[in-house]
């Protein structure tokens, strides 16, 4: 009996490890829940901060600058 | 022996048999193994192993990608094996056909004609397959309504900014800030499985067409508390809108649910 270890022939048989990937589960991993949770938030977001930001009146306005500048 | 059937002799013995062909499917590309197949089919039409053979065709187109090409083979068993086990089955792969291509009609009379059928296991199967796919085409029809309605009130609001004067080609400030959580998504999107790809891609730009929409017509406008709280409930109305279109065009919308019942994986 020798203490040769076996030499591997050919490719290896594990080609690629995916994290956080169960294949016989129905549940969405917990990348792509963010992904569309996180994605859905930041538009819902954009859109608020679009309602209640924009038409503000700027708490400076320069001496002589034509009515209405700086509001958008 | 003549040499004419000598040489017919040597042709047919160079058909692999049926058992060859289905073992060896493995072994040879699959559009070898369906040519292989049809010409044994052809060979032999009055073999009782016909209806095996081109549910067999059938499947193997499907698994490479191309499920409408085996249709031809489905009809064909429909046709010459009526009433028998191999017709139920047909209409089985027929229907779940149906139900990728969107042929909702088709599909529930596929699964229905098996629910009618007194024999177990089809009538289990069919009657299963209602209950899944009634709802199915429902959720399918209200995607597609709520996606023409988002699709036609951004377009409104570019051309409602176009006629107030404003420049609507111009990026609004929504869309400078929100481009890199843009990106983000579209970067994040490319090591997604393909279905998963599709739904964060859809709402990533889904998302930018409408925060582009909303911010050239509002960049204009007169802004009152009404205003500003039927803006917020419109955005918030058009967010959920653009989740439930881009999950369900993905296929996701069972994985969605299982999520949130069960958990993330």
């Amino acid at each position: 009996m020798t203490n040769e270890r076996p030499k591997v022939e050919g490719r290896p048989r594990i080609l690629g490890i995916r994290p956080g990937v169960n294949p016989n589960s129905s549940s969405l991993g917990v990348d792509i829940t963010f992904l569309l949770l996180g994605g859905t938030g930041s538009l819902a977001l954009s859109f608020l901060m679009s309602a209640w930001l924009r038409g503000r009146k700027p708490a400076v306005v320069e001496v002589g600058a034509p009515k209405g500048e700086g509001q958008e | 022996m003549s040499l004419a059937s000598a040489l017919l002799a040597v042709a047919l013995a160079a058909i692999p048999s049926f058992d060859a062909i289905v073992g060896g499917v493995g072994a040879r590309p699959r559009t070898e193994s369906c040519r292989q197949m049809e010409q044994w089919l052809q060979e032999n039409p009055t073999s009782p192993e016909v209806p095996r053979g081109l549910l067999w065709i059938a499947r193997l187109r499907a698994m490479d990608g191309e499920a409408e090409r085996g249709r031809p083979e489905l009809e064909r068993v429909l046709r010459d094996f009526a009433g028998t086990e191999w017709d139920l089955r047909a209409t089985k792969e027929l229907a779940d056909l149906d139900v990728q291509e969107r042929h909702w009609t088709a599909a529930l009379a596929g699964y229905q004609k098996l629910a009618d059928n007194p024999q177990q296991p089809w009538k289990q199967i069919g009657s299963l397959a209602l209950l899944q796919v009634r709802p199915q085409r429902e959720r399918y029809f209200l995607f597609e309504g709520l996606a023409l309605a988002l699709l036609l009130f951004g377009v409104a609001r570019l051309a409602l900014a176009a006629r107030a004067g404003l420049t609507p080609w111009k990026p609004p400030t929504e869309i400078l800030v929100g481009a890199p959580v843009i990106g983000m998504l579209l970067l994040a999107a490319l090591a997604q499985p393909p279905a998963q790809a599709k739904a964060v891609q859809l709402l990533a730009l889904g998302g930018a067409f409408l925060v582009w929409a909303n911010g050239a017509l509002l960049s204009g406008a007169r802004w009152t508390l009404p205003r500003r709280i039927l803006e917020s409930v419109l955005g918030l109305a058009q967010a959920a809108a653009l989740l439930y279109c881009a999950v369900v065009a993905a296929g996701l919308w069972d994985n969605l649910v299982h999520t949130m019942i069960v958990g993330v994986e």
